[in-house]
């Protein structure tokens, strides 16, 4: 299984050597030139990094001097052209950006946008395409479907399959000649990349930023008969009336107001519970979220390749890079073999710490009856 | 202009009076409103009353409703089962509407199940519409059932949903190393933002391949620069909510199973959306309403292009509840 490590502009051949060194053999990296942020900023970028200049290559000698150096080690390199979608007005300097990057020979693009994959074609460029996790590959058929449209080498899994979901989708497909990659290590995402349409920006709070650090209300739905209470109140001779014992306004209280206790008691960290202080915090910082007790599983799934995903933030990789590679050298590794990597109890222990369900079927909580 | 109404329950559909009937919570005074509806769980309601209201003067113009979407989009979950999308396929046919049948991105396990609806529904001679939005429903409805007419949905339509540099949402733009002026960034984002990848040729001509004949738009802040040809496809729009994002985590599905917020679980889930709903608890504008696994946004005024015809969609897809 190899490690595909994001790439940013603090890279340099050097750093190359330095990556290959730690059991990297494939990068992946993005490219923005100026005429391209001149025109369109970096809202609106040619991949899924949307947060500015650090995340990417802004020269195409510098990326050029970058690939030669993988490629010298005997490694590969992807290029990322996964923005979900590309409108006409953006194809041209989509188009620019591609043939500026050809003659240094990158070993695939990684796409999202079926209109890329057609619009490629057109244009004559036959490399090998992997499809981004904003591709949506949730199941073989998609899969299936895209490779009817293009020259697909590689699929990286959506970020929110379980590793049964993946295991079902590479079974599927035994007769095509496909690479699979998983994301182990970096941000998991509070929504699904392929299907979420607010915003990323290096300006101002995302959406998925409050929805992480939730304030949030729960409440009973209201019940069937809410008009019939609305029109009650509607009714009243004297509003007043409407804050009466038993009234409708009380009814429909009672009814949206009702407690939800959770079915299942939750571990004493979990949620945004922070009470294990830094020792939680400070890998959480490094880490983000992690898949490695999944390693075993993504191996018997054909897992090809996993993703750590932290491009321009160059301080969390090494330290990323350093955990995958000491799992993966393990033949066998157990969850205890994971955990003594990381080195940190109260992570492994939080609920929001892993990028895949690994619990056993029977240590799940089981599902009550939906009510009628 | 076509008007469909959209459900995604079938208790609705076999109750459409009363799913349907007005209900003027504007003669409420104003603290007992507030008492109703002063949570954004209860926004789904108080969106509903001016739905139905809106509906009852598309009514007195002389419009009226022609076509029922059942199904799910965001859940799997929550697909109906077989003998559900058959009822609400005989209702709309008893109506004497049209029908749509609506599917989801979905795993393999979801779309054996989405197949299972479009068999019955084949079977049963209910040959339909279908809003497909996930590339392998698509490649198993041209394979398998080749007399429905596929339709792209709005997950399949990536236009940006909260855009930044609305009114509603001006937020600054990200100028490092950058020369041009915030200003013009702006305008050539707008430019972008008022499109969609329909707009590239080559992707057209694979989707008109694979037999698509209609586009179902969400409606966004910054509005579309529809052709007048509509890039020669019928175009729906989905109206009051539009979907902005989701997952297959899910805060409301946490409830029983704390795990089920982070990341996905085999097996069933409890389904406590059916009764609880859990949402941001935070006054936005416009109101951001979340249900089970997905985000909505209550239109504004910015859906007035959409509805009175200054931009050129040919049907308008109700919906009186969010559709989870």
């Amino acid at each position: 299984m190899n490690i595909t490590l994001g790439l940013d502009r603090a890279d340099t051949p050097k750093t190359v050597g330095t990556w290959v060194g730690m059991g990297v053999s494939e990068f992946f990296a993005g490219f923005v030139p100026p005429s391209w942020s001149e025109t369109f900023g970096w809202e609106l970028n040619l991949n899924r990094r949307c947060f500015g200049p650090e995340w990417q290559f802004r020269s195409a000698a510098d990326l050029g001097a970058v690939i030669h150096t993988i490629h010298e080690f005997g490694a590969r390199a992807f290029i990322a052209l996964n923005t979900h979608q590309y409108t006409d007005v953006q194809l041209p300097l989509v188009r620019e950006a591609v043939e500026a990057v050809e003659p240094f020979g990158p070993d695939a693009y990684i796409l999202a946008d079926l209109g890329l994959i057609a619009a490629l074609k057109e244009w004559g460029i036959e490399r090998p395409l992997h499809l981004s996790t904003g591709a949506a590959c949730f199941n073989s058929e998609t899969v299936r479907f895209y490779c009817e449209q293009g020259n697909i080498e590689r699929v990286i899994f959506p970020r929110k399959l379980s590793l049964a979901e993946i295991l079902t989708v590479t079974a599927e497909l035994r007769d095509l000649p496909l690479e699979y990659e998983a994301f182990i290590m970096g941000g998991r995402c509070p929504y699904n990349d392929e299907l979420c349409f607010s915003w990323h920006s290096g300006e101002g709070q995302n959406l998925c930023a409050r929805a992480a650090a939730p304030n949030i209300s729960t409440r009973r739905r209201f019940p069937d008969d809410w008009k019939d209470m609305a029109d009650e109140l509607i009714a009243l001779a004297d509003p007043l009336d409407g804050f009466s014992r038993d009234g409708p306004l009380d009814r429909l209280h009672q009814a949206i107001d009702a407690p939800q206790t959770p079915t299942v008691a939750l571990p004493p960290s979990s949620g945004d519970d922070q009470s294990d202080g830094l020792a939680l915090r400070l890998t959480q910082l490094m880490m983000m979220n992690c898949g490695l007790c999944a390693i075993p599983a993504l191996r018997e799934a054909g897992i090809h390749s996993v993703k750590i995903i932290s491009r321009g933030e160059m301080w969390k990789k090494v330290r990323m890079t350093e955990a995958v590679k000491a799992v993966l050298d393990l033949r066998k590794p157990t969850q205890e073999d994971c955990q003594q990597i990381l080195s940190s109890p109260a992570f492994c222990n939080h609920l929001g710490s892993c990028f895949y369900d690994v619990r056993s079927p029977n240590d799940r909580a089981i599902p009550p009856e939906p009510q009628p | 202009m076509e008007l469909a109404v959209y459900f995604a329950q079938i208790e609705h559909v076999l109750d459409l009076e009363e799913a349907l009937r007005p209900v003027e919570i504007e003669r409420l005074p104003g603290f007992l409103w507030t008492a109703m509806f002063d949570d954004m769980n209860a926004v789904e309601y108080s969106t509903h009353a001016m739905t139905v209201k809106w509906l009852e003067s598309v009514y007195e113009q002389g419009g009226e409703l022609s076509r029922l979407y059942f199904g799910q989009e965001f859940c799997e979950h929550l697909i109906p089962p077989p003998e559900d999308a058959l009822k609400a396929a005989f209702a709309a046919r008893q109506l004497g509407w049209g029908f749509t049948y609506v599917t989801g991105s979905v795993t393999d396990a979801g779309l054996q199940r989405t197949t299972a609806n479009l068999k019955i529904l084949d079977q049963n001679g209910l040959s339909c519409e279908v809003v497909v939005n996930d590339w392998g429903v698509l490649r198993c409805l041209r394979r398998q059932f080749p007399d429905f007419t596929p339709t792209i949905g709005r997950l399949l339509l990536r236009q940006q949903r909260l855009a930044r540099f609305s009114d509603i949402s001006s937020r600054p733009v990200n100028t490092r190393e950058i020369q041009t002026s915030e200003s013009a960034i702006r305008t050539n984002q707008r430019s972008v933002l008022r499109s969609t990848n329909v707009s590239n040729a080559a992707y057209r001509k694979r989707i008109i391949d694979a037999g698509v004949q209609r586009l179902d738009l969400d409606i966004v802040p910054q509005g579309i620069d529809l052709p007048e040809d509509k890039w020669g496809f019928e175009v729906s729009c989905y109206y009051p909510w539009t979907y902005v994002t989701g997952g297959r985590n899910c805060l409301t599905a946490a409830l029983h199973d704390p795990v089920r917020q982070h990341v996905v679980v085999d097996g069933p889930c409890s389904r406590p959306c059916r009764q609880i709903n859990r949402t941001l608890n935070e006054s936005t504008e416009p109101s951001i309403v979340q249900r089970g696994n997905t985000v909505f946004v209550v239109n504004q005024d910015y859906a007035i292009p959409y509805l009175d015809g200054t931009i050129p969609i040919d049907r308008i897809v109700l919906e009186p509840y969010l559709p989870v």
